[in-house]
């Protein structure tokens, strides 16, 4: 009696690469999401809406200078890090080259111009001919 | 019973008697780009920006070249909005009915027009983008903001 021996059909050793595909493909995105968590500089802002308005573009590059209302008072930050003093917000700037980046400027909606404008008068001192004024998108609005 | 079908059949077979194409890495792979979008579209926001010149006061006006129409967006205290054409007198208008005002400006115009929003020192700043928004609206290209408010 002739004993069938056990063969496979398909190639021998060959591993099934999907699901390892998966899992770097769902670790890549939590990285990402993690990295760019880490690095964020957007301190949590009222921002006043708007129905018109261009999308975020300059990357890294940008500058990001933020006024909250902190109780009644305008507390200013620099890409995240409290400015106490107005008067050493024009050689920051200046340092950093901001007239050649582009600034956004994050205000709380509920500050008095009064706050807002000695720091663009700083933006001014240093150089910068334009900032950029975040605001929330009204709803139901496209895109410039 | 199906499990006692399957009881004399090797692993092979019962895989095979599977029929159609393996649905699961394309799940898995749909899922992971669902994830990917919901992701970006959370880190993207809601935001959008107005984008603004800080202007300056040349001490004299630049030779031979025509002056542009300069339309002054003045706001008070509670955000009452007063419009300016050049060193006209100036004019009350609703915040509601200022990009519709501006744009009729704008279509009378002989030259081209720039817009400066001038806020007071109390104004609110959600009046301030309120009324840079209706320029742009209106087609205002060129608006700025005037960062040294007076007292009032």
């Amino acid at each position: 009696m002739k004993l069938r021996s056990f063969q496979r059909s398909g190639p021998a050793g060959k591993i099934n690469v999907t699901p390892l595909i998966d899992v770097v493909m769902v670790l890549i995105i939590f990285y990402l999401i993690v990295g760019k968590m880490a690095s964020d500089r957007k301190a949590p802002v009222s921002l006043p809406s708007s129905a018109i308005g261009t999308s975020e573009e300059g990357g890294g590059k940008t500058i990001v200078l933020t006024i909250r209302d902190q109780s009644g008072k305008a507390q200013v930050l620099l890409d995240g890090a409290e400015i106490t003093n107005i008067a050493s917000l024009v050689p920051m700037l200046t340092g950093m080259d901001a007239s050649k980046r582009v600034v956004q400027l994050r205000a709380d909606k509920t500050l008095a111009y009064g706050a807002v404008a000695p720091v663009l008068e700083a933006c001014r001192s240093a150089g910068i001919a334009s900032v950029k004024l975040a605001t929330q998108r009204e709803h139901g609005k496209a895109g410039g | 019973m199906a499990s006692h079908t399957f009881r004399n059949r090797g692993a092979r077979a019962v895989y095979e008697s599977h029929y159609g194409p393996n649905m699961t890495p394309m799940v898995d792979v749909v899922m992971v780009i669902l994830i990917f979008f919901m992701a970006s579209a959370a880190l993207m926001g809601p935001e959008w920006f107005l984008r603004t010149s800080l202007p300056i006061i040349a001490a004299t006006a630049p030779k031979n070249t025509t002056p542009p129409t300069r339309i002054t967006i003045e706001l008070g205290a509670a955000g009452e909005v007063k419009l300016r054409i050049d060193e006209g007198e100036a004019r009350a208008v609703a915040l509601g009915g200022l990009a519709a005002e501006l744009a009729t400006i704008m279509k009378n115009a002989k030259n081209e027009c720039i817009g400066l929003v001038k806020p007071s020192e109390t104004t609110p700043y959600d009046a301030v983008v309120a009324a840079h928004d209706a320029a742009a609206k209106a087609g205002l290209t060129k608006v700025g903001l005037w960062h040294q408010p007076e007292s009032k």
